[in-house]
């Protein structure tokens, strides 16, 4: 016999599963959160959860693209500063006062 | 001959430099980015930096050469100007002003970020201030872990959490008419109930 009240509870329980993967998405997509129980629920829940997985992977798709907006610094700035880095080193680069 | 001992410190400063700095410069160009409202201020921010680094290399004990770098970095663009000052040095709660108002009443899960336009991004994160784009670029590009981040800034790691939190948001707003709508999946209706 089913019990009186399961499948609301189940239904909490999912939207606590829920409310604690928004909560903990960003620890959880930079790989913050330390092993554990609640790790592994959050994870498992955010493969099951079409919501929580969309959020998790535009979070993911944010991170790379920064990434890949931020690594490569402009090729033309990089070589006027490499430049810049042998001036110092050779000591025609302005001195303290000039 | 006088000289002799100064050519001797110029050598090793030199070569200290070599060793130490030189292979910093993609992070320094980088880094000064983050902490830019332009490149050509980027530019010299970068150059500023190597110069007191130059500088500075007697007094420096050889570790952790990219921290170093980059607190003399980030002490520049701090006494540059008075808005970088209060920029650079505001607290989360504090800075909430210089953010757009509105944007924290948008609803994340319901942008969409991807494809991302590269050019678009950029504009993003250079409308950011910088107090929240140097933590992004700590920990997004540079891959550094909360704390490390928060030992490198000098602030909690509860701050480090919530800028990051609060910058993302405004990318993913910011981004968000830039791309056509997600498809509206059965998904998107009942967010909430969870799994199903």
């Amino acid at each position: 016999m089913r019990l009186p009240g399961l499948a609301a509870y189940r239904r909490w329980r999912r939207r606590r599963i829920c409310m604690a993967a928004h909560e903990r998405m960003q620890e959880l997509v930079d790989g913050e959160l330390p092993e554990g129980r609640q790790r592994r629920v959050l994870e498992e829940h955010v493969e099951r959860c079409a919501p929580c997985g969309t959020d998790a992977g535009e979070l993911q798709a944010l991170k790379e693209a920064i990434r890949r907006v931020g690594s490569e610094p402009d090729p033309a700035v990089k070589a006027r500063l490499v430049a810049f880095l042998d001036e110092v080193r050779g000591g025609s680069a302005p001195r303290e006062g000039d | 001959m006088t000289a002799a001992p100064n050519q001797a410190t110029d050598a090793e400063r030199a070569r200290r430099f070599e060793q130490l700095i030189a292979p910093e410069v993609d992070f320094l160009a980088r880094v000064a980015r983050s902490m830019s409202r332009s490149a050509a201020e980027a530019e010299d921010l970068a150059q500023d930096t190597l110069l007191k680094a130059y500088r500075a290399l007697d007094s420096f004990d050889g570790r952790y050469p990219r921290a170093w770098l980059y607190r003399i970095a980030r002490n520049t663009a701090i006494n540059r100007d008075e808005r970088n000052r209060e920029l650079l040095l505001a607290d989360g709660d504090d800075i909430e002003g210089s953010m757009t108002p509105g944007d924290e009443d948008l609803e994340p899960e319901s942008q969409v970020v991807a494809p991302i336009l590269d050019h678009h991004l950029q504009d993003a994160l250079d409308e950011l201030p910088p107090a929240f784009r140097v933590v992004v670029q700590l920990v997004d590009v540079e891959g550094m872990r909360y704390q490390e981040a928060a030992e490198m800034l000098d602030l909690p790691v509860g701050t480090i959490m919530s800028r990051l939190h609060r910058a993302r948001r405004r990318l993913r707003a910011a981004l968000a008419g830039t791309h056509l709508d997600r498809p509206e999946t059965p998904a998107d209706d009942d967010r909430g109930e969870g799994e199903r």
